[in-house]
């Protein structure tokens, strides 16, 4: 059995667009909601005779709707709570709605609260950062591969940016999949989404270069060979390899999300939509960049020859 | 040689588990819970311990209170500004004590809420905050003898280059050599001249630290500082005069414990549900591959205690997002014996002895463990040295896991699956996963059922 891997690219460069672009959109748009780390907000400061417990107090607030309090406990039966800054306008005073309403519900125990404005405990720096180092990362990894299928001479860069292709791919959808998430439903993204897209870029090029690996052991192997069948068949016999490491990965981060605490969730999520999709890149897309970029090499050299030819006749 | 590396590989392991026990508990061989050492006058103690971040273990939290009222000669700088530069003069403390994560926010105007993962040493933590590290060299008041006077304008610690701690004299007393940039360094060398023979005083905060005698005129704008100092107290003074004075007096306001920002219920049960996925996975491995599988799984249960270990050692402040890089590195420890197995598999169908397809399977997965891994080490290293907060504790862990990974996988396995065939019993066709006849059908009884060694 063979399935059709290369035959078929451009269906899946189209699926591939069709689940980016709407992401593309929103993120251009800016969908993607930075959280309290990187925007400050308020820190209130409740004082207690007996704490209730954190779970609890989130509760509370999210039903206020500040759903992105983190709730912190400290010595001397005091909470700390964070909150986005809390709007205070003619109409509303978030500060004092939300003052009463812990009053109220914890009236035995409460003693006093303290609100002030914090900044951002991670600056813009931290994600400027990251990004210029992903780019530069992204270079060295080109000329890794390059080095790595040497014996390609040239085109051994086009495997290198096939891999970033394919990186981009990730990275953008799980981008794309928090801008939408962010405009329709306020997710935020924290530090620990920056972990997340990096473990994914991480995971992408570790996929890519297996699928791209066993392609160079068989274009080795068969001499001579056309490009594409060898594709397909390389895909076929690193197909299993591909499903079962992303499987069992996914299965960790699955238990993460179904048991883990509330914090976890958005992380597990952009975990698990970036290694599937590093896996289907690596499998529907990678490669794929290769055969087509052979194939425009190919009718260029062939329309060359052509007029080269015609031009000798005449 | 296999045999050299299986002894390699259980002393390894023996230390990791050694390392990796809490020491309140056992201390044998040592006396202490963790390494010493005393070489000639200096001794050092490295406890061993698990340090994790502020969202999962909780730390100190420190309030500081601005005082721009007590700037000497007041100042014109808004206190917007006194607050973000003595933050940025914080973080760079804190940060060069190592990899620790600390939040450090503006609390208000005139505060700044700092906190700090773990409360192993308080005393430290409060001084490094609030330790102003104001340089300044005094010479010789001639109006009254036995008195320092500051030159004018004073020549401050402002333009230092980065101080370093060395080891002086008979005794290797430790001193902080320090070196003045432009156009400091020419005032120093002019001041050796005006002041040979003479003691000139060298101040932090206000407080002498010592007075040396010029003995010679300098040649450059470098020095050293000596005082009572140990190895401890002269490495602070380093890092304290490294990042740079405080731009405003601070005093702490408030100092307390605080529960981790994860909250203690979500971190248990992000624990338990990090340990029932690695439970699914383990039974994945087994179930799937069979004897290779298991070995994969005593592979993977090698390499989790050996990186843990090594956590412990460096140390590595565990935050979630470290767990992140871990999690990421334990993926790639899987793949690379997916990968092994599956070439495993392939060269047996293709009816290849056991001995010939663990070799075969090995020599034609490495290219793709080595340079995958290489990509990820490369990209991890690329970000620790660049990033900053969670994305450098994030990185640490991922390049820990992945070296450690390799090792593992590459050896450990290696060294398993040989071990593994040297039993008869263990050589059957269905244990490694693959039919129970060969695919030529030419052998039959008793011998097909056991793969040829």
């Amino acid at each position: 059995m063979l399935f059709r891997f290369v035959e078929r690219k451009h269906w899946y460069f189209l699926l591939s667009a069709i689940l980016i672009l709407p992401g593309v959109f929103f993120l251009a748009i800016g969908g993607l909601k930075p959280g309290i780390e990187f925007q400050g907000g308020t820190l209130l400061d409740l004082r207690f005779t007996s704490p209730p417990p954190a779970t609890e107090l989130h509760d509370v607030l999210a039903g206020l709707g500040h759903p992105e309090a983190i709730v912190q406990g400290a010595e001397g039966g005091r909470m700390e709570v964070r909150t986005l800054t809390l709007k205070t306008d003619a109409t509303t005073n978030e500060t004092v709605t939300v003052e009463q309403a812990i009053k109220a519900k914890y009236a035995t125990t409460y003693i006093d609260d303290n609100a002030s404005t914090v900044s951002p405990s991670f600056s813009a720096e931290l994600v400027t950062n990251a990004v210029r180092s992903i780019v530069f990362a992204s270079i060295l990894i080109v000329l890794l591969i390059a080095f790595a299928f040497k014996e390609f001479g040239w085109s051994a860069f086009r495997y290198g940016i096939a891999a970033i292709i394919a990186l981009l791919h990730d990275a953008l959808l799980v981008l794309g999949l928090f801008a939408i998430l962010g405009y329709f439903l306020n997710v935020e993204v924290d530090s620990l989404f920056v972990t997340a897209v990096l473990t994914i870029i991480g995971f992408s090029v570790h996929d890519t270069i297996v699928v791209f690996d066993r392609i160079r052991e068989n274009l080795h192997l068969n001499r001579g060979e056309a490009l594409n069948p060898v594709i397909n068949y390389s895909i076929m016999q690193t197909l299993a390899r591909s499903v079962i490491t992303s499987l069992t990965v996914v299965l960790t981060l699955l238990a993460l999300y179904l048991f883990g605490g509330y914090s976890m969730r958005t992380f597990a999520l952009a975990l698990v939509v970036g290694i599937v999709s590093g896996t289907y890149s690596s499998i529907f897309n990678a490669s794929q960049i290769i055969s087509l970029w052979q194939e425009i090499e190919d009718r260029i050299r062939h329309r060359g020859r052509r007029t080269s030819g015609a031009a000798a006749a005449s | 040689m296999s045999r050299a590396w299986a002894w390699v590989i259980v002393v390894v392991a023996v230390l990791a588990v050694w390392v990796d026990i809490p020491k309140h508990q056992i201390s044998f061989p040592f006396e202490c819970p963790g390494i010493c050492y005393r070489l000639g006058g200096q001794s050092t103690f490295i406890e061993i311990k698990t340090h994790l971040g502020l969202d999962l273990q909780g730390g100190t939290q420190l309030v500081l209170q601005l005082h721009p009222e007590l700037i000497p000669g007041g100042t014109t700088t808004s206190i917007d500004d006194l607050n973000a530069q003595a933050r940025v003069v914080i973080d760079r403390r804190i940060n060069s004590l190592g990899v620790s994560e600390p939040v450090i926010e503006s609390l208000g105007a005139n505060k700044i809420l700092l906190q700090l993962p773990g409360v192993s040493d308080l005393a430290e933590a409060q001084r490094i905050a609030t330790q102003q590290a104001f340089l300044e060299i005094k010479v010789p008041d001639d109006a009254t003898a036995g008195t320092y006077k500051s030159l004018t304008p004073p020549l401050t610690g402002a333009n230092l280059k980065p101080t370093f701690v060395e080891f002086q004299g008979s005794n290797n007393a430790p001193v902080v050599h320090f070196e003045f940039g432009s156009p400091d360094d020419a005032r120093w060398v002019q001041l050796s001249k005006d002041y040979l023979n003479k003691p000139v005083q060298i101040n932090l905060d206000k407080q002498e630290i010592s007075a040396p005698r010029i003995n010679q005129v300098f040649s450059s704008g470098s020095g050293i500082i000596e005082g009572n100092f140990t190895t401890k107290t002269a490495k602070e003074l380093s890092t304290l005069l490294n990042s740079g004075a405080l731009p405003v007096p601070l005093e702490i306001v408030q100092s307390s414990r605080v529960e981790p920002t994860l909250g203690q219920d979500s971190v248990r049960r992000s624990m338990a549900a990090g340990a029932i996925g690695l439970l699914l996975v383990a039974l994945f491995m087994i179930l799937y591959y069979r004897l290779p599988g298991v070995i994969a799984v005593i592979a993977l249960l090698f390499y989790t205690a050996l990186t843990y270990a090594v956590f412990r050692l460096i140390p590595v402040t565990l935050t979630l997002a470290g767990v992140a890089g871990f999690i990421l590195s334990i993926g790639m420890a899987v793949d690379a014996n997916v990968l092994t197995f599956e070439r495993l598999k392939e060269e047996l169908r293709a009816g290849k002895t056991l001995r010939v397809s663990l070799d075969e399977g090995r020599r034609r997965a490495f290219p793709s463990i080595l340079y995958s891994n290489l990509a990820t080490i490369l990209t991890a290293l690329i970000l620790f040295n660049f990033g900053t907060g969670t994305v450098k504790g994030f990185a640490l862990t991922l390049i820990v896991g992945v070296v450690v990974s390799f090792f593992t996988a590459v050896f450990v396995t290696q060294l398993l699956l040989h071990a593994a065939i040297e039993y008869p019993s263990l050589r059957r066709r269905r244990l490694w996963g693959v039919e129970e006849r060969p695919a030529d059908g030419t052998t039959g009884g008793r011998a097909a059922a056991s793969v040829t060694v």
